[in-house]
């Protein structure tokens, strides 16, 4: 329910709108005068058109020439020099690039200012206000010339080609030249995009340059006639929707590196089956589709140097870098060749050596100059967005350009090793052509210090750098081989081995003593038990030497605990030569005792005798045991 | 190293200085050693898997990390799509997006993609250290730099690691000897602070990658052979608890692995040997009251009791399914057979076949033949870490042994063991004992009377009795010492020759851009993968459907930013078989399936014009079995092999090769290159079928320079309801009568009449 | 696979067209009748599969049917030695008792059909591979499908089980097979345990020495890490011959790199064994005494660097382009 709330107001708005616009062109002019009285602006009627010639150049698809040239008479009362240019809404709003008027050509050319002017909706064109250098008496005559440039006039016809032929375009637009002010005499040239002309309307008369129309004498102010010709297409057009250009100027490497991304278009027609890659290699021993785009090629200033060619995918190997005297040249291959309708979006950088474009000023300032842009002949740019980075430390830096850009920009931005950042200033400017590839300037101030910040930051770098390195190596020494830690683990080590061999003692005695009672009650095999008594003392003293030998491990190291844990470990074992010899001596006394008893009858006096002294031995064998058991503890 | 004498620094410091030197030094060359790519060709993703983690770090970095926690990737897996924050190891994008987040905070704006590209070097130079450490705990430092060296240049690791394979293991590897390193500190030292920092770093290699699996197990195995050794200490029971409670908690954040380390058996050892240690430390504490005798009955019943009931609670949560079974990855390291029966998935990847001798030589070079040498030097003086090099060693080499891949892990521990028996063969011969250096002479022992009377029974002296030469002239170049530093020198020297061949020849192609040398030796590069991708990013709609084999779908994702059916985390059987179906199923069966997934268009690898193998057709049979696993009725393996059981291209193959799709998208157009004569597909190196192909529910629309990548689109359903075959034929038939009409019929309008019908 | 393909003479193709031009005779024939001599073919051992022959077959597979059939197209003889189809057999025995015993007539039946007496019919179903199971549904059956479908026994398994769930499946039946216990191993099993455990009382010592003996495992474990590195595992996974033979003679050392023969493992890894005792050899030499300690590292260090120049020669060997060697 939110959601609708807020989609409804904006859409009935832009109703409103859109019925209003629809409702002022049905009336027309009945309809939007009574509102537009007071707003609209009505041209003094000062002058008429003597002579008019226009020619219109449309052999490139993309980008239409027309060259005006015109003899005016003031036949107003007063003098004037105000002239205006009529241009159509919808052409002016969406097609004009481009719009200039001068008198004389040649050396003696002198361009004249042309400024935007009212916008006359009763007759819906826009007005351009050309001032002449001298108002103008009335009666006399004064001949200057027109220049406009547009952008997409010519449109194509089928909409939809093979891939192996050549489209064609049409171009439709006003017979007569839109003029608020009556023409006497009118003449017209077209140039049209081939020799191959399909159809025209009007016909008028085919010339070696092309068509000619007229001479049309006493045209009314906005009269409007249509042209319609027809023709196949000689060149492909292209179109830029968007170019980015970024020029990063360094005064450490005396560099400007300059990044161009484009997004470029094919605008010709579509291919009628899908793009067949057979069909190319098949044709292509023959000839390459007209249509197909398979290199383009940029124009970079002299000297520029470091070209590298890519796009969303990473860098794209098919391009040709060559760098001469006279200017270097960029040749690039797009990754697919490009048909009809078919998009391609990428960038390159090139490094241009600073000595060419910057200077210092009469202020003392530095002044960067260059081109706005360098593209493709005669492949115009929607939209231009161009800015430069300048040196890091720079300050109020300034912009001057050969035309009013749409807007102007300035930012900040960082690269490697800077601690303030770089100015950037830059603009955008809408549909950009040839005739606008001029030079601008950018100022700013660069104070000298500004210089030693880099090596200052990278000292300070290379310092840090060191200083870690040292922590590193401080880190290393606590990680070295034999320090107190690794002493003290291995007597903790070692400690462990002993109870283990302390306990393995237990359970060896233990097993003399199960051995012992079966001699003592089962079996009075003396031989046996003998055996089995042997084996065992060996490995008692098997497992004492262990004991010894695992001590010896830390009779290397230093610190008091490794000693004591060397002398208690001896203690043990002595303990244990004790333990056993009083077990065994016990043992003996038994074993005596029955042989005696086998052999013959023993006393009552004599068994006692033996008991009190196994007695003994056994207390004292618990003693050590205890001592033994005490030690180990303690260990 | 004595005579070195700098900054009259004390021996103890100039030596820790040198080996940091070398080590750093060592770093540098495993850095550099990996940039064979990037000179070559360019600093790019290389690959499949890592186009994804590249796309997920992009989406880190872009849109910060609680987005990339939750993100619901929409455009893999169509319709399903792919909750990618909790089916994936962030470690790896989380490790390259705070590194790109300082370098950015520096004022240094690298482009995350550089990041991403030199990251696993960077990291094999940290790897190399913690092998420095690890080694250094087996013996001594200079054994370390050995392995820091070896381990530096082996391919084994090299393979995985090479700039711009951002993959999972690039960082894992690094992880996993550090972890190891760790344990073994906190082991020997019974510290809690090394075993909670194990814990820590465990944690991270669990965030990275799989093979954490490993470590859990391990570990684990290590404690309790130390228990059966009786070598169960304090140390030992401090530093696998804080490792295991930290590390297992930690690991548990995670929410791809969540709750399985209580839950699947594959942690069940760890959580075992956790209660063991518990009842051991137990009886340990007992054993400092009780007199030994009774003790001894005590410990045993204790262990049986805690071991018996252990195992039985284990048994009993497995049956009553509280805990998982072994899922099918790891069961099929231990039952080679099962994955290839029931994963067919995983048995088509061609890094999960067992590894051959040879690739064990290729990857480790003469490191392999002395492994064995070094795990008997650490069987000689047993201490707990060599039982843990021993245990780390049987393991890795059986997995190593069942999966070409695991070679990565057996790497490692390779390097150490082989450091630690050159490095003691070092120590032994670089010993300037006297007595030794007399070569021998058993005068010698005794003082100075060795020249007076020489014996005649050692080398020297029989050699120079037999040559009449004095004996200290043989001396000099009869000498054992430096014959053998001289020739294991030597072999080393070898070692780096053969890691550098193998790296720059075998594991330096980024398999993006494929390098192909001109009957001049001039490089000449074959781009045609990023071509068509680009193409589909540039020329399709935003929305388009791309149907691809799964192999294809991260690059399609990351180089052609389109949505893709399947892609490389296939953690999906059935979509990746329906996939499987629509390529190996006549036209109209797939156009169904095509329809139903609102698939726009389709995309083939296709290797035969220029003899590229790895292509669709050979890969066709995976696919045949994946969906025929599926749908066994539908799709039905030996109907696309002859009679005599082959599996043919050419007009010898079956009907059911020749519809189905695939064969189809593949050859189509393909004779036509040949103008009259036989078409040959360089690939299987036999003649493609004579008769046309003929497609009639796809039309292709973009063929790549070398027809490796062929793209097409699918029609859309014909507006009078004619099935696309009639509607064709039908438009076909118009043609024909045109053509008829006038004789030079103008291409263009004939094409444009037959288009009317596909485009309006 | 590959082993149970067959070739079927010409004459056999003959032979089936002469049989198909006879058999069309009987096909067609009611359905009811044909369910009773099923059933009377079934009564004199209901327990195991009917064996069919030539006419029978194509008169029971004739449409139309009221029951659904399974055939297994099998080939017993000897001389043809098809290992699985014998294999096979036993299995189908137990599942068509398994069968028998759910007590439920006339829906499902069981038949097989020996290549010996219907060589036609292998032919003219084209059956590459045996043994294979056709599965008859009855022509009204609710899912309307009255094609038979395959099961095919080398690629989809031999085992009962896989068999039964596969009839259970396609033919919506209950089999209730389930693996019979087997007794025998059950008991032998626990012989053993308990003999281990007597052993393991008597000889408690021994085993214990055994057990806490270094030298036993370090054996155990350097033949293990000996045999890992040496790749024995692809020779079971793969299944590799245990010595190739080019041209007549024995070949020890298969070609190319991803390629090896059993024996090649073993020799290669007695190699790392032997290499590697030789190094460690070296190390201990040096401080022997004697002419061991003088003649010893010369020695061993011959054979060492022979033993590893011979390993990369193989190695050279087996893989093309590779530029280095050691001594050769």
């Amino acid at each position: 329910m939110a959601t609708m709330r807020r989609f409804r107001l904006p859409h009935i708005l832009l109703i409103c709108i859109a019925a209003f616009f629809y409702a002022a062109a049905l009336f027309g002019n009945a309809a939007s005068k009574p509102a537009d009285r007071k707003s609209s602006f009505m041209v003094p009627s000062t002058f008429t058109n003597t002579k008019v010639e226009r020619i219109l150049d449309i052999s490139h698809p993309a980008i239409a020439r027309e060259t005006v040239t015109l003899d005016v008479e003031n036949t107003g009362k007063s003098a004037t020099g105000e002239y205006f240019v009529a241009v159509d809404v919808d052409l002016e709003c969406r097609k004009l690039a481009w719009l200039e008027a001068y008198e004389g050509k040649g050396a003696s050319r002198k361009d004249w200012i042309v400024e935007k002017g009212a916008l006359d909706a009763s007759n819906s064109v826009q007005l351009y206000k050309v001032t002449f250098p001298k108002p103008l008496s009335p009666f006399s005559h004064q001949s200057f010339t027109l220049y406009f440039v547009w952008v997409g006039l010519v449109s194509n016809l089928p909409k939809k080609v093979a891939q192996g032929e050549q489209g064609s375009g049409v171009y439709q637009g006003a017979l007569h030249w839109v003029s608020p002010y009556p023409t006497t005499e009118e003449k017209l040239g077209v140039r049209p995009s081939s020799s191959e002309i399909h159809s025209r309307t009007p016909s008028g008369s085919l010339t070696s340059t092309g068509l000619s129309y007229g001479p049309f004498r006493d045209v009314a102010p906005f009269s409007r006639e249509t042209l319609r010709v027809h023709a196949k297409l000689s060149h492909v057009p292209l179109r830029g929707s968007i170019l980015k250009r970024k020029i990063t100027i360094s005064h450490w490497t005396g560099i400007a590196n300059v990044l161009e991304s484009w997004e470029l278009w094919h605008d010709g027609a579509e291919l009628v089956q899908p793009f067949s890659r057979t069909d190319l290699l098949i044709q292509g021993r023959y000839a390459t589709p007209p249509t197909m785009i398979q290199h383009l090629r940029f124009d970079l200033p002299a000297g520029a140097f470091n070209g590298e060619y890519r796009d969303f995918d990473g860098n794209v190997s098919t391009s040709h870098f060559s760098s001469g005297r006279s200017g270097a040249t960029l040749e690039l291959r797009p990754r697919y060749p490009m048909f009809g309708g078919w998009k391609y979006q990428f960038w390159f950088a090139y490094d241009v050596p600073l000595s060419k474009s910057v200077g210092i000023g009469k202020d003392g300032r530095y002044v960067w100059k260059g081109p706005v842009m360098r593209g493709l002949q005669n492949v115009p740019v929607d939209r231009l967005e161009v800015e430069v980075v300048l040196p890091e430390g720079s300050n109020s830096a300034q912009i001057k350009l050969p035309f009013s850009a749409d807007e102007k920009t300035s930012g900040r931005e960082y690269s490697y090793f800077d601690t303030i950042g770089r100015e950037t200033v830059g603009f955008v400017k809408t549909r950009v052509v040839d005739e606008m590839w001029k030079d601008f300037e950018v100022s700013y101030n660069f104070p000298s210090t500004a210089y030693f910040r880099k090596p200052f930051v990278a000292i300070v770098a290379v310092l840090a750098a060191f200083l870690g390195s040292m922590a590193v190596l401080r880190l290393e020494f606590s990680i070295g081989k034999d320090s107190k830690g690794e002493a003290a683990e291995m007597v903790r080590t070692v400690g462990m081995r002993v109870h283990d061999i302390h306990g393995k003692l237990e359970s060896l005695l233990a097993k003399l003593n199960v051995a012992f009672e079966d001699f003592k009650h089962s079996h009075h095999d003396v031989a046996r038990f003998e055996a089995a008594r042997a084996d065992l003392t060996a490995q008692i003293q098997s497992t004492l030497v262990d004991l010894s030998s695992v001590t010896k491990s830390v009779s290397g190291l230093s610190g008091d605990d490794s000693a004591r844990l060397e002398k208690s470990a001896a203690q043990l074992a002595n303990l244990w030569i004790e333990r056993l010899s009083k077990v065994r001596q016990a043992q003996d006394e038994v074993v005596a005792l029955r042989k005696k008893v086998s052999a013959s009858s023993v006393d009552d006096k004599t068994r006692r005798q033996v008991g009190e002294r196994i007695k003994k031995l056994e207390v004292e064998e618990e003693v050590v045991a205890k001592k033994a058991e005490t030690l180990v503890a303690g260990v | 190293m004595a005579g070195l004498r700098l900054l009259n620094l004390t021996r103890e410091s100039q030596l820790s200085w040198l080996r940091v030197v070398i080590l750093s030094g060592i770093g540098i060359l495993a850095f550099l050693s990996r940039l064979f790519s990037v000179i070559r060709f360019e600093s790019i993703i290389h690959e499949f898997d890592p186009w994804f983690n590249y796309r997920a770090t992009q989406k880190l970095t872009e849109s910060g990390f609680y987005d990339f926690w939750n993100w619901f990737d929409s455009s893999s897996w169509y319709p399903l799509g792919r909750v990618v924050g909790g089916t994936v190891y962030p470690g790896i994008m989380v490790t390259a997006g705070i590194i790109h987040r300082i370098l950015n905070a520096l004022h240094f704006p690298v482009h995350i993609r550089e990041v991403c590209v030199f990251l696993a070097p960077a990291f094999s130079a940290l790897t190399a250290v913690a092998a420095y450490l690890l080694a250094g705990e087996m013996k001594d430092s200079s054994a370390g730099l050995l392995a820091a060296a070896f381990i530096g240049i082996a391919p084994g690791y090299i393979s995985r690691s090479v700039a711009g394979s951002y993959d999972n293991e690039a960082i894992a590897i690094f992880l996993l000897v550090f972890v190891f390193y760790l344990w073994i500190r906190a082991l020997k030292l019974g510290s809690a602070f090394w075993g909670s920092l194990c814990g820590l770093f465990y944690f991270y290699m669990v965030s990275a990658w799989g093979g954490y699996a490993f470590i859990t197990n391990l570990i684990p195995l290590h404690v309790l052979a130390l228990m059966a050794m009786g070598r169960f200490s304090s140390r030992c029971y401090v530093a696998y608890s804080s490792w295991y409670a930290l590390g297992t908690l930690a690991s548990m954040q995670i929410p791809f692995v969540g709750f399985q380390p209580v839950r699947t058996s594959e942690h069940m050892a760890a959580l075992g040997i956790f209660g063991l240690c518990q009842i051991m430390a137990f009886t340990q504490f007992l054993r400092s009251l009780l007199p030994a005798r009774t003790f001894q009955v005590l410990l045993q019943a204790a262990a049986l009791l805690a071991f018996g009931g252990g195992l039985a609670a284990l048994i009993l949560l497995t049956t009553s399914g509280f805990i998982a079974p072994w899922t099918g990855r790891f069961y099929s390291l231990w039952d080679t057979g099962y994955a290839k029966k029931y994963i067919p998935i995983i048995a088509s990847v061609s890094e999960h076949q067992p590894t051959a001798w040879p690739s064990f030589m290729f990857d480790l070079g003469f490191l392999i033949p002395i492994f064995p040498a070094g795990i008997f030097m650490c069987f000689q003086e047993l201490r707990d870490e060599h039982v843990f090099v021993i245990l780390y060693a049987v393991t890795a080499s059986y997995f190593a042994g069942v999966m070409v891949r695991l070679m990565l892990t057996l790497t490692p521990i390779v390097c150490v063991a082989s450091a630690l028996a050159v490095s003691k063969l070092l120590d032994v011969y670089l010993k300037d004992s006297n007595a030794n250096e007399a070569e021998g002479d058993p005068s010698s022992t005794n003082g100075d009377n060795a020249a007076t009377q020489p014996a005649e029974d050692d080398p020297v002296g029989l050699i120079s009795k037999m040559l009449g030469i004095p004996r200290h002239y043989v001396r000099s170049v009869v000498n054992t010492r430096w014959l053998v530093v001289g020739s294991i020198a030597w072999i080393m020297v070898m070692f780096a020759w053969h890691c550098t061949w193998v790296t720059s020849n075998a594991y330096s192609s980024p398999s993006v851009v494929l390098a192909s040398r001109g009957p001049d030796g001039s490089q000449h590069l074959i781009d045609d993968f990023r071509e068509a991708y680009y193409w589909l990013w540039q020329n399709t709609p935003e929305d388009a459907k791309v149907m691809s084999w799964w192999d294809y779908g991260y690059q399609i994702a990351g180089m052609a930013n389109r949505t893709t059916l399947v892609d490389n985390n296939t953690w999906n059987n059935t979509h990746i078989a329906t996939v499987g179906k629509a390529m190996s199923s006549p036209e109209d069966k797939s156009y169904d399936i095509m329809v139903k997934h609102d698939v726009d268009y389709v995309l083939i690898i296709f290797g035969g014009l220029i003899g590229y193998s790895g292509d669709d057709i050979n890969k066709f049979l995976w696919m045949i079995r994946i969906a025929e696993g599926i749908w066994p009725n539908e799709v039905i393996e030996r109907n696309f092999f002859t009679e005599r059981g082959e599996y043919r291209v050419d007009d010898e193959a079956t009907p059911t090769m020749k519809n189905s799709l695939m064969y189809k998208m593949s050859y189509y157009r393909f004779q036509d290159l040949y103008g009259g004569q036989q078409a040959i597909d360089r690939v299987r190196g036999t003649p493609i079928q004579s008769s046309k192909v003929k497609l009639t529910v796809v039309e292709e629309a973009f063929t790549s320079e070398n027809f490796i990548v062929r793209i097409y689109k699918v029609k859309k359903p014909d507006e009078l309801g004619r099935s696309l075959e009639s509607a064709q034929t039908f438009d076909e038939g118009k043609r024909r009568r045109k053509t008829a009409q006038n004789k030079s019929g103008k291409r263009s309008r004939k094409s444009r009449a037959g288009s009317k019908k596909q485009s309006e | 696979m590959t082993l149970h393909r067959r070739r079927l003479p010409l004459a056999a193709i003959l032979l089936c067209a002469v049989l198909l031009v006879f058999s069309s005779t009987v096909s067609g024939a009611p359905a009811g009748d044909k369910l009773d001599q099923l059933n009377k073919r079934l009564s004199s051992n209901p327990s195991s599969p009917i064996t069919l022959s030539q006419k029978d077959y194509e008169l029971f597979t004739s449409k139309p049917r009221n029951y659904s059939l399974i055939v297994v197209l099998t080939a017993m003889q000897s001389q043809l030695n098809c290992h699985i189809c014998r294999d096979f057999e036993p299995e189908l025995k137990d599942v068509t008792a398994a069968w028998a015993r759910q007590k439920a007539p006339n829906t499902l039946f069981f038949g097989v059909l020996d290549f010996k007496d219907a060589q036609a019919t292998f032919q003219s179903l084209q059956v590459r591979t045996v043994p294979i199971v056709y599965y008859f549904p009855p022509t009204a059956s609710a899912t309307g499908k009255v094609e038979p479908e395959t099961y095919d026994v080398p690629r989809k398994g031999k085992d009962a089980e896989d068999f039964a769930n596969w009839v259970e499946a396609t033919a919506h039946v209950k089999i209730g097979y389930k693996k019979p216990l087997n007794y025998a191993a059950i008991f032998s099993a626990l012989l053993v345990v308990m003999l281990v455990i007597v052993l393991g009382k008597l000889f408690s010592d021994n085993i214990l020495w055994v057990l806490q003996n270094k030298l036993v495992w370090m054996a155990l474990g350097l033949v293990f890490v000996i045999m890992m590195t040496s790749a024995t595992m692809w020779n079971s996974i793969r299944g590799a011959e245990y010595v190739g033979v080019r041209n007549g003679q024995p070949e020890v050392i298969a070609p190319g790199f991803g390629n090896q023969y059993v024996v090649e493992t073993q020799v290669v890894g007695l190699m790392y064994g032997l290499v590697s005792l030789s190094f460690v050899g070296m190390v201990h030499a040096r401080e022997a005494k004697g002419v061991l300690g003088q003649w010893g590292p010369l020695v061993l260090l011959g054979i060492f660097m022979f033993l590893l120049s011979w390993l990369f020669a193989v190695f050279k060997r087996k893989n093309g382009g590779y530029p280095f060697g050691l001594l050769f």
